[in-house]
């Protein structure tokens, strides 16, 4: 192929040169146009997806919350644009959101945040699935008490050891301990019955 | 232990001693956890040990925590309206409803010439569904076709003019301009193809969230300013394409324009990277079981390893290539790699394996009746012959194909083509005269041949 891409520009007119483009030239979108199940599915998605969007919009970015609606439906607007040709929906998704989120911040003359998951466009699709595990676990630990969200702050943020947690909530380590694997699995527990819901 | 297997709890013991360098106080036997999970590989335990590991590490991630400290606590999920989705739905339903109407409506209109289509389209069925339908007819014919692509095009226009619901107007216009720069590429018209990508770029920004669709304008641009040898233009513009479509987890599409990534470089002389970039595209497109695309690139290798000075390879790449084309039933591809290779070593001072490659494939074109194909690999057989001296054996060739393309009234300008060929080697002028002559010919046979209107042809300078 690359026969068809010889220096000179007079070669560009050779035969060779013009008919074997075809194999990078942007694909056709013809078998999946059609879609009377459009709205459907575009509902179906918006559903599925949204809270992870927005966890991207308000977590990762930190976009006023009075904007992240609007960056979600011109994400699903372009969706529903570029639908037949997009193979996988979550990643797409959330790399648009993302996109997004950096125009928004750029158009107001500022940076966005930067993100560790911007490492992972190797693998879209793992970041996609980690993105959408951080939004369980972030959304879940809305529902912990207070006591429980504070217990896991301080010991996977904090990094604070089980005695010094122990000093904190005037308890023995033994107790703290304990305290800290019972938020651990409460959350898990949670997310693991918030996948189960999930559409 | 409960049983056979370690509780949650003592997992998180275990990790906490193990993992995170807290004091063993005896509340669990790390060494028979150790033993239990991690040598004799209890499947249960050794599940949720990994499972809470990968939970534990997600709550280290900070941003998971910003509701913390409680005193500045802010659910993340924020109120949400149902409109946007309602409108979301409408927009989708009026698409789909409409994209059925166009199927209807382009299938009455096939029985017209395309000149009265516009004036046959009731006002109820132009809609953006209709300007889709002709642009993916469009797409369907540009390169075999380009004038008549052309022509859809422009009634698609009329229609996308008239649209008034929200950003359709925008949406359809860019498109049908970025279809038009693709089959104006094709007419070799790449000043007005490059104007028309301007024009669908300004068109699609309009758009919301229109990165994605930005990347297959960059995709064009890139081809075009490709075919213009304008690399190093077009070097940025194709990785920018690639970082969208990763973004966006388009993989699939991000690896075909690094295809044109990988051509350039081989272009501009770094054959090992575009070599390594061509295995590792194979690779992947192995992987997707897209044999096309292997069989594409391993003809790509093929050249790669020709121009490194590695024949035998060469022809291993060749071969598989060929190989796989014949399995995919695609006799023409197959013959193009034979010409492929051919050129390939012509370029790389090997005439004579260079001549049996050529003229088999010349061979094989004519056998599959395609004329275009014999008359390039025609005058690439009458470069070499000249570049070897060989007067009298690029003559006899011009002469001949002259002759046979006007026996099979082939369209009248390729025999007039080779008969000013046949009759220029006869005059013997200066050799830079005659490349410069071989060149003007690649060029106007390649024009002619994508044009799908008669091109006359005329000696250079005329």
């Amino acid at each position: 192929m690359t026969r068809r891409f010889r220096r000179t520009s007079a070669a560009a007119g050779s035969s060779i040169y013009f008919r074997r483009l075809r194999g990078v030239a942007p694909a056709r979108m013809s078998d999946h146009l059609v879609q009377p199940d459009l709205g459907e599915a575009v509902a179906t998605a918006y559903h599925q997806h949204y809270n992870v969007l927005e966890y991207i919009a308000v977590r990762r970015f930190h976009v006023p919350d009075d904007d992240v609606q609007g960056i979600i439906h011109d994400v699903f607007v372009a969706f529903i644009r570029n639908r037949p040709r997009i193979r996988d929906e979550r990643a797409w998704l959330v790399g648009a959101t993302f996109t997004q989120c950096r125009i928004y911040w750029r158009a107001r003359g500022g940076e966005p945040p930067l993100s560790d998951l911007e490492d992972d466009i190797d693998d879209p699709g793992a970041r996609a699935s980690k993105v959408e595990a951080q939004a369980e676990v972030s959304n879940v630990l809305g529902q912990l008490s207070t006591r429980c969200r504070e217990l896991l702050h301080l010991r996977f943020i904090e990094q604070y050891s089980s005695q010094e947690i122990a000093r904190q909530f005037a308890t023995t380590v033994d107790y703290a301990r304990k305290l800290v694997h019972r938020c651990v699995l409460n959350a898990r527990a949670l997310v693991s019955a918030a996948r189960r819901e999930r559409p | 232990m409960t049983g056979e297997h370690y509780t949650d709890e003592q997992l998180l013991t275990y990790m906490d001693i193990v993992d995170g360098g807290e004091e063993d106080a005896g509340r669990v036997d790390v060494e028979a956890v150790r033993t239990h999970v991690e040598l004799q590989a209890c499947s249960d335990c050794l599940s949720r040990l990994q499972d809470l590991r990968g939970f534990a590490n997600l709550l280290r991630d900070p941003a998971v925590h910003r509701s913390m400290p409680p005193a500045i606590s802010r659910p993340y999920a924020v109120a949400r309206s149902e409109g946007p989705l309602v409108d979301l739905v409408q927009r989708s339903s009026r698409r789909a409803d409409e994209d059925a109407l166009a199927k209807v409506t382009f299938q009455s209109l096939q029985s017209l010439p395309v000149e009265h289509w516009s004036l046959n389209i009731p006002p109820e069925a132009g809609s953006g569904g209709l300007v889709r339908e002709l642009i993916r007819a469009a797409r369907a014919e540009y390169d075999q076709a380009p004038r008549r692509a052309l022509r859809l095009l422009d009634v698609a226009e009329d229609i996308a003019r008239g649209l008034l619901y929200g950003d359709d107007q925008a949406e359809q216009r860019g498109l049908i301009a970025k279809t038009r720069a693709e089959a104006l590429r094709m007419l070799g018209k790449h000043g007005a193809a490059l104007e028309s990508l301007e024009l669908a770029e300004g068109l699609l920004s309009k758009l919301p969230a229109s990165t994605y669709d930005l990347a297959f304008v960059d995709w064009v641009r890139a081809v075009v300013l490709f075919y213009l040898s304008r690399y190093n233009e077009a070097l940025p513009v194709v990785r920018k394409a690639i970082a969208t479509f990763r973004e966006h987890g388009d993989l699939d599409n991000a690896e075909r324009v690094r295809m044109i990534e990988a051509t350039i470089l081989c272009e501009q002389g770094d054959v090992e990277t575009a070599h390594r970039m061509f295995s590792r595209l194979a690779i992947f497109f192995g992987r997707r079981d897209d044999r096309e695309m292997v069989a594409r690139l391993n003809a790509n290798l093929a050249e790669c390893e020709v121009r490194l000075d590695r024949r035998d390879v060469a022809y291993e790449y060749a071969e598989d290539a060929m190989r796989m084309y014949e399995e995919l039933g695609y006799a023409t591809e197959k013959v193009r790699v034979r010409w492929i290779l051919g050129h390939a070593l012509m370029r790389a001072g090997n005439p004579e394996e260079a001549v049996e490659e050529l003229r088999s494939a010349a061979t094989a074109f004519a056998g599959l009746g395609m004329s275009g194909e014999e008359a390039s690999v025609g005058l690439d057989l009458a470069e070499l012959y000249l570049s070897i001296g060989e007067w009298n054996e690029a003559a006899t060739l011009a002469r001949d194909l002259a002759d046979r393309f006007t026996v099979a009234r082939a369209p009248v300008h390729r025999a007039r083509a080779f008969a000013y060929l046949y009759e220029a080697v006869n005059s013997r002028p200066e050799t830079g005269e005659l490349v410069a002559l071989l060149n003007y010919l690649r060029s106007y046979l390649g024009l002619a041949d994508a044009d799908d209107e008669p091109v006359p042809f005329h000696p250079p300078g005329e």
